[in-house]
């Protein structure tokens, strides 16, 4: 059957047509828009997937371009063409390095556009294991609470530890304490165990991540980026140590980080972009 | 990804995991096993054989392929060794339980639990044993079965011998890559190809649930097809094959498919050098084949040839890649490619019987008892005999279609063989049996002697003039009272001018007066016009300018437009009493206009219909034979507004027998307890009245209907109506027709052993019925096409609009001038007819074919239905979705219950996704239900239907539930159907504990995943009761 199976199809557009592909991680459930919020402003007469996480340890599995190889195979593997790639926030850095690969796959280079774009460094792991922590305050300890946080200040105070190894060493502190804290909670061990490795799943999305040179990619992307100051080439910017960013084109929008996805300005932006695609059908 | 498995376990090629989704979408199915079954007139050697099969999986590699699954995927592997077994059992009837015991074993699912994908059975009947393979077609194919038979053979034939053979093991072979220049063809060959061109005009509407269940009908062609087929091979110089498989072809677009018609033929792929390899090795190709109207079967024989040699050069393209190839149409997944398969099977005598250690043997065909296709043809023709067995999946197919199509295929063979050169399309595709149902169906010449219904009336009038012909509230009217007033009109008509072939309308209520106008106007030489007083005044000038009406007859309380000449009613009472003059009748012929009626369709302005009094007196002859009024002591009821030509024969079949007609009031049509209060004062006999007046009657008094004869027409009839009304003994006649061809032009008695839908019976006196395909060809039995009236009541065409005239009439060589109806229906086999709904109400969402009025067969078998209209609201193709318009007056929060209702009958892309609850429906001017104003209120009232933006109710008691758990676990009071989790402050863990909570209280374990795909409690619920 012809269904993708590590890509969601957000639109579906017939089995010949060309394809947008979408990177990004969503099912944390977070309260942002996300690329199925945009898909519909965007008048598309092609298809539009979004990359499904695999579930991976960041502990014990492979990453790097293994990570990536599920994805890029079957889009070889369903002979469509893939118009532009797109991504959001860390996604931005898969979107980069996917555009390279299936540029040298398909033998056009993708458009690029990518939403907030983010290296994704210690700090952001940091960060995002912090929301993780924070969505589950109702059923954590305040001991446990402590306990991670004391792990994850213990794991960032080694110096010269990679964005990888955190992210490894968090998610083995989380796993214990996270089980216990979800079946103590009520939850079976199969939906405890599930959410455990979404958790899991998401610490190897970004240390995958941060293991990718996104560059090259991002080099002719279009950016949109968003008036908060804590996300992408907005904190890029004010990180120190951060050589500046080259992007192809960069568009601001008076929009939150949370609501790039799902402001019609942006919407209409994205759709004129891809609606002009030079070269792209010879 | 491959390389994290371990050493020999790899990913399976996409051709095999797709048959293992196939297990997956249809689970318990055994849709992809495949058999070997090996009869013998005498014992086997429980030993040896369990033996045999173990040196046979010993021996082919491929037989020990097992599969397991982890959360990636599929994994494959090959165990180097792998204990066969060997299952026993015996049966001790004949051929049918030994069969019924093969299929058993042969339909049990194989898994992919690393479980072996083949198994043998030993079956011990009471005169020898059969050997039965059951193998999973992941690691077999047809031809595999032929090398594992003449393996088992020598196998068991050694260790039976006692010299058990050592063996080398043939390796698992593997076909070699696709080339790009096949995917190149493929990619060509398909272009611009849908799927939704090949659905049958005989398909049930798809079930609710896919089962594949598959059953099969078995012809042996006729000595004359047989012949043609022999023939044609020389005249046409293509194999036998080809020329069987373009008939089907043929066959396939007789029945609709096509003109874009696609079949999948079974190809063997081993090349020469691996002939003898077993495992996966066969595909299915896609024929395409554009069919023209104008080829002959000769060309088109020549086209399948072509198609076909290359598709062979092209098979190395397996089908599940050709698929990614097709745009995709609906939202079922099954059969995009082809919906239907045609096997060729040479026949070779020494495969059948051949000898195992001596004994005699022959094979057994076993099927798994599931057809993943919608049909399919096996062909084996040898020199004498030629035999289709069709295999088919019962959710689409009904047996007694298949097993009108074979015969239609030997019919076909034979027409195709006496007219090479002619075009398809006029091939004739009826079988005898076809005939056998419809001719005598059609065979409804009668002769009527009557010239005029008034000539019956004069007749009856000069026999009998104190009889009572009329009851009108207290006072009666008699024959000879009558046939005053309307010679007392007939006078004042012509004192007003009107002449000979003139129109005059009948402003006036039902009674006397107005029976005295109808035949004032005969007697007048006119034809009548019958308006409604309470129309509005702008659509009765209308039709008074239109039909050039001379003067308007008026009665008490109505008065006629200006511009008319206005002659009031007789004052029937008081009228000069005049003698019967027969030969007076004589003022109006057969050809004569008897009236010109006005009906709106669902657009443009009403159009006039004429009728000649030949029509009309040969039906309202049968009808009143028909319905037994003719010979009835007991009068009929007259209900009907007159300006709907149903009225007429509520006052003219008993004036043609002596007999009367009581008025009923109004008010009656709308009230049960008043109808049938009147019913039993009168002592009706017949009575007619459209399903809603029924229904009402039904619920307030169904007892008064015991022991009359009712009719019921105009509208689908409800079959729990049907079944009320029959249950409380009533006579019941379901009656249909368009005006254009004179009132009903078929009826059907019902039968209180009725089962399923209800029929509209067959056709009247001097009517016949065809029921065309869009090219006008008449259809056979079970296929659905429009519905076209021929016969003595077809009017000539519409008053004055020659171009819609030559659009809904025509001229066909074999039934005459008819009438096209907009209707679809079907004949059933037993010669009576089937509608189902307007043409134009049939509609295609996102390519999936809705017939609304099926949607409101449906709704109205909910108790509390008591009217249901469904409209696509939005763009078909794009973001359309039904909405349903229901009137539940008696209990309107019953409108909750209707999803569940809906759901639990209809497949998921025909169940409506809104149900709004209304006290009466929109009505064009011809009271027909106004659908356009419904899809336009649908789509004012909401809006696009997404989730989010509108307020949603909890449809359904399941949404509820989940909207419950979505209020309290986000704490949240403001929430709706439409809600979304995350947006409204839900995270992961909390969707791990919605989760939870709807697994505990409807025990369905939804992946979070799922939460996280369908956020909304609306989506949910659906995802939930596609879980259940």
């Amino acid at each position: 059957m012809p269904n993708p199976t590590v890509w969601n199809v957000v639109l579906d557009a017939g089995a010949d047509t060309d394809i947008v592909l979408a990177a990004d991680f969503p099912v944390t459930g977070r309260n942002e828009g996300g690329f199925a919020d945009l898909a519909p402003g965007l008048n598309l007469d092609c298809a539009l997937w979004q990359t499904v996480a695999p579930v991976r340890d960041p502990g014990t599995d492979a990453l790097g371009d293994a990570y990536l190889e599920p994805w890029l195979s079957e889009v070889a593997a369903s002979g469509r063409k893939v118009r532009a790639v797109m991504g959001y926030c860390a996604g931005s850095v898969f979107a980069g390095v996917l555009a390279e690969k299936i540029a040298a796959q398909q033998g056009t280079a993708p458009r690029v556009i990518v939403f907030d774009p983010e290296l994704v460094d210690v700090p952001t792991v940091h960060l995002q294991f912090g929301r993780v922590i924070g969505n589950m305050t109702t059923v954590l300890t305040a001991e446990e609470i402590d306990e991670l946080s004391g792990t994850a200040e213990r794991l960032v105070a080694k110096s010269g530890i990679a964005p990888a190894e955190f992210a490894a060493g968090l998610y083995a502190a989380f796993r214990p304490i996270g089980s216990a804290a979800l079946r103590r909670a009520g939850l079976d061990e199969d939906y405890a165990g599930e959410l455990v490795a979404l958790v899991g799943s998401f610490m190897s999305y970004l240390a995958t991540a941060a293991g990718l040179d996104p560059r090259p990619g991002w080099q002719r992307a279009t950016v949109i980026t968003s008036a908060s100051e804590r996300s992408g080439l907005n904190r890029m910017r004010a990180t120190p140590g951060i050589a500046p960013i080259e992007v192809g084109d960069e568009q601001r929008f008076e929009a939150e980080h949370r609501d790039l996805l799902r402001t019609p300005e942006v919407t209409a932006t994205v759709a004129g972009v891809l609606a002009a695609r030079p070269g792209a059908d010879a | 990804m491959s390389n994290d498995l371990p050493a020999g376990h790899v990913r399976p090629p996409r051709k095999e995991s797709t048959l293992w989704l196939l297990d997956e979408l249809v689970p318990d199915s055994g849709a992809n096993n495949l058999s070997l079954a090996i009869r013998v007139r005498g014992r086997l050697d429980a030993a040896a054989t369990a033996k045999a099969v173990q040196l046979l999986v010993e021996r082919f590699e491929v037989l020990r392929t097992v599969y397991h699954r982890d959360e990636a995927g599929l994994i494959k592997s090959v165990p180097a060794t792998m204990a066969a077994g060997l299952e026993e059992a015996e049966h001790h009837g004949g051929e049918e339980d030994e069969l019924a015991a093969l299929t058993a074993f042969v339909a049990r699912p194989f898994t992919t639990d690393g479980s072996p994908l083949v198994r043998a059975l030993l079956l011990h009947g009471k005169d020898g044993d059969v050997f039965c393979l059951a193998l999973h077609h992941a690691v077999s194919d047809v031809q595999s079965t032929a090398i594992l038979r003449a393996g088992f053979v020598s196998l068991y034939e050694a260790v039976a011998a006692g010299e058990p053979p050592v063996l080398a093991e043939v390796p698992a072979w593997h076909g070699p890559e696709t080339s790009e220049e096949s995917r190149q063809y493929w990619r060509e060959k398909m272009a611009g190809f849908r799927s939704s061109g090949l659905e049958l005009w005989c398909e049930q509407r798809e079930q609710a649930v896919t089962t594949l269940r598959g059953d099969e009908v078995t012809h042996v062609l006729s000595p004359e097809a047989h012949e043609v087929v022999r023939r044609l091979q020389r005249e046409l110089r293509a194999p036998e094959s080809v020329v069987l498989l373009t008939a089907y072809a043929v066959l396939l677009a007789a029945h609709g498919a096509g003109p874009d018609l696609t079949i999948g033929s079974p190809v063997n792929t081993r090349p020469r050098e691996a002939v003898d390899t077993v495992g996966y090795h066969s595909n299915l190709v896609t024929l395409r084949l554009l069919l023209e109207q104008n080829a002959s079967f000769r060309d088109l024989t020549a086209l399948t040839r072509r198609t076909f040699m290359e598709a062979m050069a092209h098979m190395d393209v397996p089908a599940d890649d050709v698929l990614d190839m097709v745009e995709r149409d609906g939202t079922g997944w099954r059969n995009t490619l082809f919906k239907h398969v045609f096997n060729y099977v040479p026949f070779v005598e020494d495969q059948r019987t051949f000898s195992v250690a001596g004994t005699e043997a022959e094979l057994v065909v076993v099927e798994n008892g599931f057809s993943q296709f919608d049909l399919e043809f096996f062909v084996s023709a040898s020199r004498e005999t030629a035999t289709v067995r069709a295999v088919f999946y019962t959710g689409v197919l009904d047996r007694a279609d298949v097993e009108l199509m074979v015969r239609r295929y030997d019919a076909l063979l034979v027409a195709a063989g006496a007219a090479l050169d002619a075009p398809l399309a006029s091939l004739p595709v009826w079988s005898p049996q076809d005939h056998a149902v419809i001719d005598p169906a059609n065979a409804t010449d009668r002769a009527i002697a009557l010239p005029t219904v008034l000539a019956g009336f004069a007749r009856r009038a000069a026999a009998n003039p104190t009889a009572p012909a009329v009851r009108d509230g207290d006072s009666t009217a008699t024959y000879g009272t009558l046939w005053s007033a309307a010679a007392d009109t007939a006078a004042r008509l012509t004192a007003a001018g009107v002449r000979r072939g003139d129109v005059v309308a009948l402003l006036l209520p039902r009674g006397a007066a107005l029976a005295a106008s109808v035949f004032g106007t005969w007697l007048a030489g006119a034809a009548y016009l019958p308006l409604d007083p309470n129309h509005p005044a702008e659509r009765l000038a209308y039709q008074l300018e239109d039909a050039g009406a001379r003067a308007v007859i008026t009665g008490a309380g109505t008065e006629a437009p200006a511009g008319y000449a206005t002659v009031p009613a007789a004052d029937w009472e008081n009228v000069p009493e005049a003698l019967v003059d027969v030969a007076a009748a004589e003022a109006a012929g057969a050809d004569d206009l008897a009236y010109v009626i006005y009906t709106s369709g669902s657009t443009g302005k009403p159009k006039g219909i004429p009728i000649k009094h030949r029509s009309l007196v040969n039906h309202i002859v049968d009808y009143a034979d028909r319905f037994g009024v003719a010979g009835s002591a007991r009068p009929t009821g007259w209900l009907s507004t007159y300006s709907f030509d149903t009225s007429s024969l509520e006052l003219m079949m008993p004036l043609l027998h002596g007999g009367h007609t009581v008025v009923l009031p109004d008010a009656a049509r709308t009230d049960g307890d008043l109808l049938a209060a009147a019913v039993t004062a009168h002592d009706i006999g017949f009575l007619q009245a459209t399903p809603t007046t029924w229904r009402l009657v039904a619920r307030e008094a169904g007892e008064v209907v015991a022991g009359r004869t009712i009719l019921t027409g105009g509208e689908p009839l409800p079959a729990e109506l049907a079944d009320t009304l029959l249950a409380a003994g009533a006579e019941l006649w379901n009656v249909y027709g368009p005006t254009e061809s004179t009132i009903w032009a078929t009826a059907g008695r019902m039968s209180t052993d009725r089962a399923g839908r209800v029929d509209v019976g067959s056709p009247v006196a001097n009517t016949r019925v065809f029921i065309a395909d869009p090219h006008g060809r008449p259809l056979p039995v079970g296929v659905r096409g429009e519905l076209c009236v021929a016969g003595v009541g077809v009017a000539s065409g519409y008053h004055d609009r020659p171009g819609l005239t030559a659009e809904r009439f025509g001229e066909n060589a074999a039934y005459g001038r008819f009438h096209r109806s907009g209707d679809v229906a079907c004949w059933r086999p037993d010669g009576r007819i089937d509608l189902f709904g307007r043409v134009d109400r049939q509609v295609k969402l996102r390519g999936n074919r809705i017939e609304l009025a099926e949607v409101e067969a449906v709704l109205l078998g909910h108790p509390d239905v008591e009217a249901a209209a469904v409209v696509v609201v939005g763009d078909p193709g794009a973001d359309g979705s039904l909405a349903a318009f229901v009137r539940v007056p008696g209990r309107p929060e019953a409108v909750d219950e209707l999803w569940d209702h809906a759901h639990r009958q209809l497949p998921r892309s025909v169940v409506p996704h809104r149900f709004i609850a209304v006290d009466a429906f929109p009505r064009t001017g011809s009271d027909k239900v106004d659908y356009l104003a419904l899809a336009e209120r649908a789509a004012r009232q909401h809006g696009p239907a997404i989730g989010g933006g509108t307020a949603q109710a909890a449809g359904d008691d399941l949404t509820a539930t989940v909207l419950g758990l979505f209020a309290e676990l986000l704490d949240r009071t403001d929430l709706d159907a439409g809600s979304h989790f995350f947006a409204n402050g839900g995270h992961s863990l909390l969707a791990a504990a919605l989760a939870q909570r709807i697994k505990d209280i409807t025990g369905i374990r939804l992946a979070l995943t799922d939460v996280f795909e369908t956020p909304t409690p609306a989506a949910l619920a659906e995802r939930l009761r596609r879980l259940a």
